[in-house]
C-alpha cells in the first residue's frame, strides 16, 4: 500500500521539477522530450496517475485533483515555453547560422552597348523618332553615291570600306538608310537608326572592325539650323546630364551641308582638360548637319521645300565614355566578367 | 597638314593671338585642329659653331674630335659620333644645356678625350625626326649666334585634320585668308629681294603644244593635264637654302636638301600648288609631255623605287621615255643635283581622278598628290610658278629665260552663283541681310558680282575664287556663312517634337522581348563582330574581298559561330559557368544572279550556348549541370513563350527540312540530342547539345548546349490574347499506367487528349519509373490531371466519366494497363 501523503510529495516533486525544467527548455526539441517526459502517456505525471487505485479511497479524490492541477500547470508552462521558443525564432534568435549565403539563380545582364543604344533612341523617341533599320550588307550606291559621296574621290577616303562584291559593301556607317527610308516614305520623316557598321580598322583599344552606330534624320517643312541645334542640346543634356555643355564645329560629310561636329564637355574633368579630353576640355561624340540638297534629289524630295538634318554617333564610343570602359575590345569579346556588370 | 604659325603671321600680319587663341578659330570656324606644338623652344643656348678642324678619335673608330669655334678665336673641343667637316656649320650645346628631349649637357670625358658639350642632330633639337646625322647648318648662319633666334624661332606648328573638301588650307596663304581680319585683304607675300621680284614672264601660249626658251612641251592627254606651265633657268648654282628657309622647311616637319628643290617645296606650302624642277640637262629633246603610261614603261622615283607603269597611270615623258609620275613625283634621272646648272620648273594641273589613280597604282601618296587631288586653283598658276621662279633666283642665281612655256586652255570666267537671302534663312533659321552676308562672304574670296539685284529678297550673285573647288551650289554658300557667323551662334529656338510617316521595325520589340526572356532566366548578352572564320562559317558564306586578316574573311553564318569565341576565351579562364546569348545578322551567300550587284541574304536571329552548373554553386543544394531536360524547357519556354511554336525532337528528315529553311549552317554544330522549334509546320530554329568538336574546352567542362531561331518568328507583344478566367473549382486527379517503352510520352498525350471532353484544362507528366515491378520493356509513366468547366462545377461523376474515357482509350490504343498501388 502506497502512503497517499508519498503520492502527494511525488505529484509536487514532479510539478516542481517539470515547471523549472520547461522554463529552462531551449529548443523546441528539448521542451517536447520534456512534454513526453512529465505528460506523456507513459510520462511522471501518468504513472502517478496509474498508482491512485493503490491509494486508500478517502484520499483518491484528493491526490486526483492534486494530479490534475500538476498537469493543469505543466501544461500551462509547455504552452507558455512552446509560444516563445517559436517566438524566438521567428524573430531570429535560432540556431541557424544566418550569416550564410541565400540561394541564388543565375543573374543575366544586358549588354552595355544595347543600354546606350535603348537610353539614346528613348530621348529620341520623345521627340517622335521612330526605330528603323536597314541592311548591314550594302550596295556602293547605297553606301556612297546616294549619299553625295563620289567614288574615286578623297570623300570616300573617309570610310575605309569591306568589299564583298563588285558593288557590294559591308556598310560603313548608317546613314545609307536615310537615303532607303527617304525612298520609301514621303516627309514627315523622324527616325532613329541603331546598326553595326564595318570598317577596315583592326582592332586596337579605339578601333573594332565592326561597331554599333545610331543614325538620326529629321526631314519636313521648315527644319533648320536652329531647330537641329536646340534638338542636339537637348539630347545631350538628357543623356549626358544638364551640366554638359555641347559645341558645334564646322565639319565635312558629303550629305550634310552645313556639316558639323558635335563635341561635349569632358564629364571627367568638367573642361579643365585631362587625359579622357586629350587636355581639350571637349569630346567629340557625333558628326551631323543638314541634309545636303543633293541627298534629297537622290531619292526624290524636293530639296526647296523641304530640309532637315541627320546625325550618327558611335554607341560603343559612347557607351565607353558612359561607364569608363578603357578598351574597346571589352565589348566584343564576351568575358563574362565584363559582361556581369551591367545587370 | 602642319602650318607654321610664324609663317601665317608673315602672310597675314594683322593675324592676333596665341597660338592657341588661333588653333580655336580655325577650329571653331574652318577647320579642326589636333594639335598645337611648339618648335624650336628649350634650344636657347645653343649656338651656330663653325668646325675648324675634325680628326679622328685617337681610342675609337667611330668617334671624332672636333675643334669648333662659336664666333671668337677661341676653340673647343668636341667629342663627335657622327661625321662633321671643316668649315661646316653646325648646332653646339655648351655645358649645361638641357635639350628638348631632356638630354643635359656638360664637360665630360668619352674614351680619354674631353667634350666640351655636344654637336646636335635635327632630333636633338626637336626640328625633325632625323638622328642620323649632325644637323649641318645654312652656311649664311654666324658662328656663335644663337641658332633659335637665327632661324626664327620659337614658332609653333598647328596640326590640322583637313577635310577632303577645303583643299585651299592645304597652303599657309589659304589657312592665313580663315585667320586674318580683313580676310584677303590682309594678305602680302613677303619679298624675295627687288632684283628676283623684279623678274616677270613673257607667257608662250598653245593648247596643246608649245616650244619656247628651248623647251618644248605637249599635252597629249587634255583630260590628264588641263594646264601646264614651265620655265626654264639658266646657270644657278645648287647649294643649300638659306636660314629662313631651311627654318621653314623643319617646322614643317620637312627636310632642306638644296635651294632648287627646296623653293619648290617652299612655294607649294605658300601657295598651295605642288613644282617640280627638273635638271635639263638629263632631259631628252628637250621636251616633256604629259600622257599614259605605256605597258611595260619602267621607271624609279626620286624615293628610289622603280615601279612598272600601265595605262592607268598619268606621266611625264620626255623624248626617251617616261621621267616622272604625273602630279605624284619625279623621276630619279632627271632630279636636280648639285652639279646642276640650268633647271626646267614646272607647274601643272593634273586631273583629281587621274592622279589619284596614278598614286594608287604606284602605291604613293605624295604632298603633291594629295594636293591635286583635290584639286588645285586652275586660275593662279602663273602667280605661283613665277613666285617660285624668283625664290630660286634669289637663293641659287641664274637666270631666268622670259619667255615661259603655258599649255592648255586659259581658265575662263569665273564661276558666279547665286545666294537667297531667303534660302538662307530656310536653311539656317536667322536671316541676314545683304549687307552681313557680303560682309561675311567677301574676306574669304567670293566678291560680289555684277548683276545682283538690289532688293532685299533678290539673290546676291557671287564669284567663286579659284581656290574653293569644293563650293559649286548655293548650299555650298550657305554653309560658308554658318560657319564664318559661328555655329554656336546660332541660339534659340526649342527643340521640336515633329510626327513621322515612318513606322517603327517589328524588329526592335521582337529582340527586346528575347533579351528579356534571356536576361531573366540568367544570360548576359554578347554582341560580336559578323566575321568568322572559315572553319566555323557555313558552307554558303559571303567571303569579304578585302578581309583585313584569315580570321575575318568570312561573315557568319549563324550567331552560334560567334558565341564560340567568347564560349572558348571564358572556358579558357577557368569559368565553368558559361551562359551567353546573342542577338544579330547572320549571312548567306545569294545563289542566283540576276545581274550585279547582288546582296547577300541577311536575317536577324537570336542564339544562345550554356554549359555548367543549372543553378550557382550553394551549400544548400546538390550540383548539377545543366542536362537535356533543361535544354529543351528552355527551347520549350523560347517556343511557346516568344515564337508561338512547338518543339519536336529533331527527326530523320531534319537536315532536309532545316536546309531549306535556310537554318542548315546551325544543324552541323548540334549532335543527336536537338530539337527542332516549329511555328505551324515551319521549322524557325533548332536547339540542342554541341558536338564536342565544335568548341575546345578543357576536360572539366560540362556539356554545352545552344540553339538559334529566327528573330522574325518572334510575336509581337500585340499578338497576345486574353483567355477568360474560370470562377468554378478545379478538380485534380493523377493516373499511372505501366506501358512499352516504344510509346512515347507525346504520342500517349495525343490519345488522353483525344478522349477528355473539353473541360480538361492541363495533364502533365510527373512521374517515371522503370525498374522493380515494373516488366522488362515497359516503363511505369503518372499524370497528373486538371479538370475545370468555364461555366460550371463539375460533378464527381462527370470526372471520373472522363477519367474512365483516358483509362479505356490509354488500354485500347497503347496497350496500357493501369498502375494501382
Amino acid at each position: 500500500m502506497t502512503a497517499p501523503v508519498q503520492l502527494v510529495d511525488a505529484l509536487e516533486r514532479i510539478e516542481g521539477e517539470g515547471l523549472t525544467s520547461i522554463e529552462a527548455a531551449d529548443s523546441p526539441g528539448a521542451l517536447e522530450e520534456l512534454r513526453v517526459r512529465y505528460l506523456g502517456r507513459s510520462g511522471e505525471l501518468a504513472g502517478i496517475l496509474s498508482r491512485i487505485g493503490q491509494a486508500p479511497p478517502e484520499d483518491r479524490r484528493a491526490i486526483g485533483q492534486a494530479a490534475n492541477t500538476a498537469k493543469r500547470r505543466l501544461q500551462e508552462a509547455h504552452s507558455i515555453r512552446q509560444a516563445a521558443l517559436e517566438g524566438a525564432e521567428a524573430v531570429g534568435v535560432a540556431k541557424a547560422d544566418l550569416t550564410m549565403p541565400g540561394r541564388r539563380a543565375w543573374e543575366g545582364g544586358v549588354h552595355p552597348v544595347t543600354r546606350v543604344i535603348d537610353e539614346i533612341c528613348e530621348i529620341f523617341r520623345e521627340l517622335g523618332f521612330s526605330k528603323v533599320r536597314g541592311p548591314e550588307a550594302e550596295t556602293e550606291w547605297y553606301n556612297f553615291q546616294a549619299l553625295n559621296i563620289p567614288l574615286e574621290h578623297p570623300a570616300a577616303d573617309m570610310w575605309d570600306t569591306f568589299y564583298l562584291a563588285d558593288g557590294v559593301v559591308l556598310r560603313s556607317h548608317t546613314s545609307p538608310v536615310q537615303a532607303r527610308i527617304m525612298e520609301t516614305h514621303e516627309p514627315p520623316v523622324r527616325v532613329v537608326v541603331p546598326g553595326l557598321c564595318y570598317r577596315r580598322d583592326p582592332f586596337d583599344p579605339t578601333h573594332a572592325p565592326a561597331f554599333e552606330q545610331i543614325e538620326g534624320l529629321a526631314v519636313d517643312e521648315g527644319i533648320d539650323f536652329v531647330e537641329f541645334r536646340s534638338t542636339i542640346e537637348h539630347f545631350v543634356h538628357r543623356f549626358f546630364g544638364r551640366e554638359t555643355t555641347a559645341r558645334f564645329r564646322p565639319a565635312y560629310f558629303p550629305f550634310t551641308e552645313p556639316s558639323a561636329e558635335v563635341d561635349v564637355s569632358c564629364h571627367m574633368c568638367g573642361g579643365s582638360g585631362c587625359p579622357t579630353c586629350k587636355g581639350t576640355g571637349w569630346i567629340e561624340i557625333m558628326g551631323s548637319g543638314m541634309v545636303h540638297p543633293a541627298v534629297f534629289e537622290a531619292v526624290g524630295y524636293d530639296p526647296e521645300r523641304y530640309t532637315g538634318y541627320a546625325f550618327g554617333m558611335g554607341s560603343a564610343r559612347i557607351a565607353m565614355l558612359r561607364y569608363g570602359i578603357p578598351d574597346i575590345r571589352l565589348f566584343y569579346e564576351g568575358d563574362a566578367r565584363f559582361l556581369a556588370q551591367f545587370r | 597638314m602642319k602650318v607654321s604659325v610664324n609663317w601665317l603671321r608673315e602672310l597675314a600680319p594683322g593675324i592676333e593671338g596665341s597660338p592657341e587663341d588661333l588653333a580655336d578659330h580655325l577650329s571653331m570656324t574652318a577647320v579642326a585642329v589636333d594639335e598645337v606644338h611648339p618648335i624650336g623652344a628649350g634650344i636657347e643656348s645653343v649656338v651656330v659653331a663653325r668646325v675648324e678642324e675634325a680628326t679622328a678619335h685617337p681610342d675609337a673608330d667611330r668617334l671624332s674630335l672636333a675643334s669648333i669655334t662659336v664666333g671668337t678665336d677661341e676653340l673647343t673641343g668636341v667629342v663627335v659620333g657622327a661625321p662633321v667637316r671643316a668649315g661646316g656649320l653646325y648646332p653646339h650645346a655648351p655645358p649645361g644645356t638641357t635639350l628638348p628631349g631632356g638630354l643635359k649637357i656638360g664637360a665630360r670625358k668619352i674614351r680619354g678625350q674631353t667634350s666640351h658639350g655636344m654637336l646636335c642632330s635635327e632630333r636633338e633639337l626637336g626640328l625633325g625626326w632625323d638622328h642620323s646625322g649632325i644637323l649641318e647648318l645654312p652656311p649664311d648662319l654666324l658662328p656663335g649666334a644663337p641658332l633659335a633666334e637665327a632661324l626664327g624661332f620659337p614658332d609653333h606648328v598647328l596640326e590640322l585634320d583637313l577635310t577632303p573638301n577645303r583643299a585651299d588650307l592645304a597652303g599657309h596663304l589659304g589657312v592665313a585668308r580663315e585667320l586674318a581680319p580683313e580676310g584677303e585683304a590682309g594678305l602680302v607675300l613677303p619679298s624675295f629681294g627687288p632684283a628676283a621680284d623684279a623678274w616677270k614672264p613673257t607667257w608662250i601660249d598653245g593648247e596643246r603644244d608649245v616650244s619656247a626658251a628651248g623647251m618644248r612641251v605637249v599635252i597629249e592627254d587634255p583630260e590628264r593635264c588641263s594646264r601646264f606651265l614651265g620655265i626654264v633657268i639658266r646657270g644657278l648654282r645648287v647649294g643649300p637654302s638659306p636660314a629662313w628657309l631651311a627654318a621653314r622647311l623643319w617646322a614643317l616637319d620637312g627636310r632642306p636638301i638644296n635651294n632648287v628643290v627646296d623653293a619648290t617645296n617652299y612655294a607649294m606650302h605658300e601657295l598651295n600648288h605642288p613644282l617640280h624642277a627638273y635638271d635639263l640637262a638629263t632631259l631628252r629633246g628637250p621636251e616633256v609631255r604629259v600622257r599614259a603610261g605605256r605597258e611595260g614603261e619602267r621607271l624609279r622615283t626620286l624615293d628610289g623605287e622603280e615601279h612598272a607603269l600601265a595605262e592607268v597611270a598619268s606621266v611625264i615623258a620626255d623624248a626617251d621615255g617616261a621621267i616622272g609620275l604625273a602630279g605624284v613625283m619625279g623621276g630619279e634621272g632627271t632630279e636636280v643635283s648639285s652639279a646642276t646648272t640650268d633647271v626646267f620648273l614646272e607647274c601643272a594641273v593634273f586631273d583629281p581622278l587621274r592622279t589619284r589613280r596614278t598614286a594608287r597604282q604606284a602605291g604613293l601618296s605624295t604632298d603633291a598628290s594629295y594636293r591635286f587631288e583635290r584639286g588645285v586653283d586652275r586660275t593662279d598658276v602663273e602667280k605661283a610658278i613665277t613666285r617660285c621662279a624668283r625664290l630660286i633666283l634669289a637663293t641659287a642665281g641664274g637666270r631666268a629665260e622670259e619667255q615661259a612655256v603655258r599649255v592648255g586652255p586659259l581658265p575662263g570666267e569665273r564661276t558666279v552663283l547665286e545666294l537667297r537671302p531667303s534660302r538662307v534663312r530656310q536653311v539656317l533659321g536667322r536671316s541676314f541681310d545683304r549687307e552681313e552676308l557680303t560682309g561675311i562672304l567677301a574676306p574669304i574670296g567670293f566678291q560680289p558680282a555684277n548683276g545682283s539685284g538690289q532688293a532685299d529678297d533678290s539673290p546676291l550673285r557671287l564669284y567663286v575664287p579659284g581656290w574653293r573647288n569644293d563650293v559649286t551650289r548655293e548650299i555650298d554658300l550657305v554653309e560658308e556663312v554658318a560657319r564664318r557667323h559661328g555655329y554656336n551662334r546660332f541660339e534659340g529656338g526649342a527643340f521640336a517634337v515633329r510626327p513621322s510617316s515612318v513606322p517603327d521595325d517589328p524588329a526592335w520589340e521582337r529582340a527586346e522581348r528575347v533579351r528579356r526572356l534571356f536576361v531573366a532566366r540568367g544570360y548576359l548578352e554578347a554582341r560580336s563582330a559578323s566575321f568568322a572564320t572559315e572553319r566555323r562559317a557555313g558552307p554558303d558564306a559571303v567571303e569579304l574581298h578585302n578581309p583585313l586578316s584569315a580570321e575575318e574573311a568570312r561573315l557568319r553564318t549563324d550567331l552560334i559561330a560567334s558565341l564560340l569565341d567568347p564560349l572558348e576565351y571564358n572556358l579558357a579562364r577557368g569559368r565553368r559557368d558559361v551562359r551567353l546569348f546573342e542577338i544579330g545578322t547572320a549571312f548567306a551567300a545569294r545563289r542566283d544572279d540576276e545581274g550585279p550587284p547582288v546582296l547577300p541574304l541577311e536575317e536577324l536571329r537570336a542564339a544562345f550556348v550554356v554549359t555548367g552548373g543549372r543553378e550557382p554553386e550553394h551549400w544548400g543544394v546538390e550540383a548539377a549541370d545543366v542536362d537535356l531536360w533543361d535544354l529543351k524547357g528552355l527551347a520549350e519556354e523560347l517556343a511557346e513563350d516568344l515564337l508561338g511554336a512547338g518543339v519536336t525532337p529533331v527527326l530523320p528528315d531534319a537536315a532536309e527540312r532545316v536546309g531549306e529553311a535556310g537554318l542548315g549552317s546551325i544543324a552541323r554544330w548540334l549532335d543527336g540530342e536537338a530539337f527542332e522549334l516549329e511555328r505551324q509546320g515551319r521549322v524557325v530554329g533548332l536547339a540542342g547539345r554541341l558536338k564536342d568538336a565544335a568548341v575546345d574546352a578543357p576536360r572539366w567542362a560540362a556539356p554545352v548546349w545552344a540553339g538559334e531561331f529566327r528573330l522574325a518568328a518572334v510575336r509581337l507583344d500585340a499578338e497576345a490574347a486574353f483567355a477568360s478566367l474560370s470562377p468554378y473549382p478545379r478538380v485534380g486527379r493523377d493516373l499511372a499506367i505501366i506501358v512499352s517503352e516504344k510509346r512515347t510520352v507525346s504520342e500517349l498525350e495525343e490519345v488522353i487528349r483525344r478522349a477528355c471532353p473539353p473541360f480538361l484544362e492541363s495533364v502533365w507528366l510527373f512521374d517515371v519509373y522503370e525498374g522493380e515491378e515494373i516488366p522488362e520493356g515497359c516503363r511505369s509513366l503518372a499524370w497528373r490531371f486538371r479538370f475545370q468547366a468555364a461555366d460550371r462545377t463539375l460533378t464527381d461523376e462527370e470526372v471520373d466519366a472522363a477519367m474512365n474515357a483516358v483509362t479505356i482509350a490509354l488500354e485500347d490504343k497503347s496497350d496500357a494497363r493501369i498502375r494501382t498501388s
